[in-house]
């Protein structure tokens, strides 16, 4: 028999079977509907923090003190095979080395901030001028520090708008502890989910956040710096082997931990990764689910047409047509579950994604979404579910082709 | 050209000592007991026979339905005993049509879809396997019916459609089960018109324990027990 009229035998069985088949087909709409939800989402998600972490840099190297808090924070300590400092002794390295463009060293402490007779407990950082080139920030208004700076404060965006009843404005005064400090200027959102540190932040020189830090006055720490896109994993390298050299220190001994943003964007990888596979692993159940679905209707199916197929043979059709024709027909609840459950998926994940960019922005909007659809999930879905609808049917065609004539025709 | 092969020319189907065992395990059932006969070109023969006689099994073998454990079958001057089950169903598809006691049409095609099957499977194009059915349908008394399904036809309109499905392919023989063992007086009488009728197109073998059908047929073949009892 011809293939084009094999198929048209195939949806005809299909379509006088209707209330069956379409179970079938909703076994297999199921699981590819959550596959497709929960690709889509991981996407969205894994898209959503690469861009965050983007905020930090993507170009930036982060040097951070054995044993130091933010060595841990960051996982950067897993470096580090003991503690250690760091000081202006190991910048002056690091600004001498190849593809380097801006080094920021960071102080960091946490102070009672006062305006208009209100208190916030907040951040205060340390850094140079340099820190704006090398966080790829901008200014919302005024400008940010600059070298000579003594009594002047930045402030980042949501400190300034929501952390006081009053809006905080650059030329306002702003009092840490009992110190006054002028502000000159305030950071666009560095933005993301909730509430970032940095938007939350108050911003001075080195010499004036020295007496706030939580660490020893000439320790820093971190250094953040900004290099050559080029050629990060390269400088990175070339930074860490001067600072060996120059600290005296070797692989077993290093006392200072060196992560790019990339490292830290392979970290976020693994771990969604990780958590995609997982569900990817529950939908998967779902699916092999419809596909035992597929190959029971299939099943039945043969033992329902056992007489029909006699017929068929006593008129001529041969085994491996019979075949064919069956596994078209598992292929096709495969096909349709396939592309109903990848259009059902988008719609849910579609709606998810408007759920959360509500949730997400307060109903104000201007936040990506948290779901993003790839273009090989539409055509894998497809092609996965047939396959599944092929490999399903497979068994019962092979039953079906094997029927004898005779016997096929006397059953009842 | 001498007298065997004119002899020959005549003779479409060839049975030689036809043996049928059928190994129930412990038990050994001899179905057919060695039959040896011919079939006439354009005759209407008709085996008849008590139920377990045997004459079921005779035409699941002569309808290439199943395979004999001894004996030869020419068809045609051919020795097709042999035949891989591939070949065979080649043989049923071209050269047998066969009419059965409950018709057994497919029940999700409509008249002339069932008519084209035969077709379909030995790869006739889409048009000219409509304008075929839809003569056969003609010659059968059901142009008109054409568009119906199997189960909106009454059993001698359905039987008719199976006729005009068996004459698709120009088979050299038609096989008739119990064609009449299903419809009332009447129609069973029309049925066998236009079995009669098809002596003119092609060879007919009718199966059944109905001595009636006899009175139409050229040649009558008796089977008892496995055996041919009488031959006329």
């Amino acid at each position: 028999m011809k293939l084009k009229d094999l198929f048209k035998f195939a949806v005809k069985n299909l379509t006088t079977r209707g209330l069956r088949s379409w179970l079938t087909v909703i076994g297999i709409i199921i699981g590819v509907a959550a596959i497709v939800t929960i690709v889509s989402i991981g996407q969205g998600m894994q898209g959503v923090i690469t861009e965050q972490l983007g905020g930090l840099g993507a170009n930036d190297v982060y040097i951070m003190p054995g044993g130091g808090m933010g060595a841990q924070m960051m996982g950067g300590d897993a470096f580090a095979k003991k503690s250690g400092t760091l000081d202006d002794r190991d910048i002056k390295i690091i600004r001498s080395v190849e593809g380097v463009l801006a080094v920021a060293p960071d102080i960091v402490g946490m102070q009672n901030v006062y305006y208009s007779n209100e208190m916030k407990n907040t951040y205060i950082w340390g850094t140079n001028p340099e820190w704006l080139i090398v966080r790829a920030g901008s200014m919302e208004s005024g400008r940010f520090l600059m070298n000579g700076d003594k009594g002047v404060a930045v402030l980042g965006n949501k400190i300034a708008k929501e952390g006081f009843d009053k809006e905080i404005y650059s030329g306002s005064q702003i009092r840490i502890e009992n110190k006054s400090y002028r502000v000159i200027g305030i950071l666009n959102e560095f933005g993301g989910f909730g509430n970032s540190a940095e938007d939350g932040s108050v911003y001075l020189t080195i010499e004036d956040a020295k007496e706030y830090s939580m660490f020893d006055e000439d320790n820093y720490y971190t250094i953040e710096i900004d290099v050559d896109p080029e050629r990060i994993e390269e400088t990175a390298e070339k930074i860490k082997q001067q600072l060996m050299i120059s600290r005296h220190v070797d692989e077993n001994t290093i006392d200072f931990g060196i992560i790019t943003a990339k490292m830290i964007t392979s970290t976020v990888d693994n771990i969604m990764g990780t958590i995609n596979f997982f569900l990817l692993g529950i939908a998967a159940i779902s699916l092999i689910v419809g596909a035992v679905g597929i190959a029971n209707t299939m099943f039945t199916s043969v033992t329902e047409r056992t007489r029909q197929i006699g017929i068929l043979k006593a008129i001529g059709m041969k085994n491996h047509d019979v075949m064919i024709m069956f596994v078209i027909e598992s292929g096709l609840i495969g096909l349709i579950g396939g592309i109903m459950g990848m259009l059902i998926g988008f719609i849910i994940s579609g709606i998810i994604g408007e759920i959360s960019i509500y949730a997400l922005s307060g109903g104000a909007g201007g936040v990506a979404p948290i779901v993003s659809i790839p273009v090989w999930l539409v055509f894998f879905s497809i092609t996965f579910s047939m396959v599944i609808g092929i490999i399903s049917g497979l068994i019962p065609a092979k039953n079906a082709s094997k029927l004898q004539p005779v016997e096929a025709l006397r059953y009842e | 050209m001498n007298k065997r092969n004119k002899m020959n020319k005549k003779i479409v189907l060839s049975v030689i000592d036809l043996k049928k065992i059928y190994d129930l395990g412990e038990v050994k059932v001899n179905a057919l007991n060695g039959v040896t006969f011919d079939i006439l070109r354009n005759k209407i023969t008709t085996i008849i026979g008590p139920s377990g006689s045997g004459k079921s099994t005779l035409l699941h073998l002569l309808g290439f339905l199943d395979k004999p454990t001894s004996g030869k079958i020419f068809l045609d001057d051919k020795d097709v005993s042999k035949l891989n089950e591939e070949k065979l169903a080649d043989l049923r598809n071209k050269k047998i049509g066969f009419i059965f006691q409950f018709f057994n049409l497919y029940p999700m095609f409509n008249a002339v879809e069932n008519v084209e099957l035969p077709l379909s499977i030995s790869h006739v194009d889409e048009k000219e396997r409509r304008k075929k059915a839809l003569e056969l349908l003609k010659l059968v008394g059901l142009e008109e019916r054409a568009y119906h399904f199997p189960k909106q036809l009454s059993g001698g309109e359905q039987q008719r459609v199976a006729i005009a499905r068996a004459l698709a392919n120009n088979p050299s023989i038609i096989m008739a089960d119990e064609p009449t063992g299903n419809l009332d007086t009447q129609t069973s009488h029309e049925i066998m018109e236009l079995l009669v009728k098809l002596k003119e197109h092609t060879t007919v073998i009718i199966i059944t324990h109905d001595l009636g059908l006899t009175k139409h047929s050229d040649k009558i073949i008796k089977i008892v027990d496995g055996k041919i009892s009488e031959m006329k």
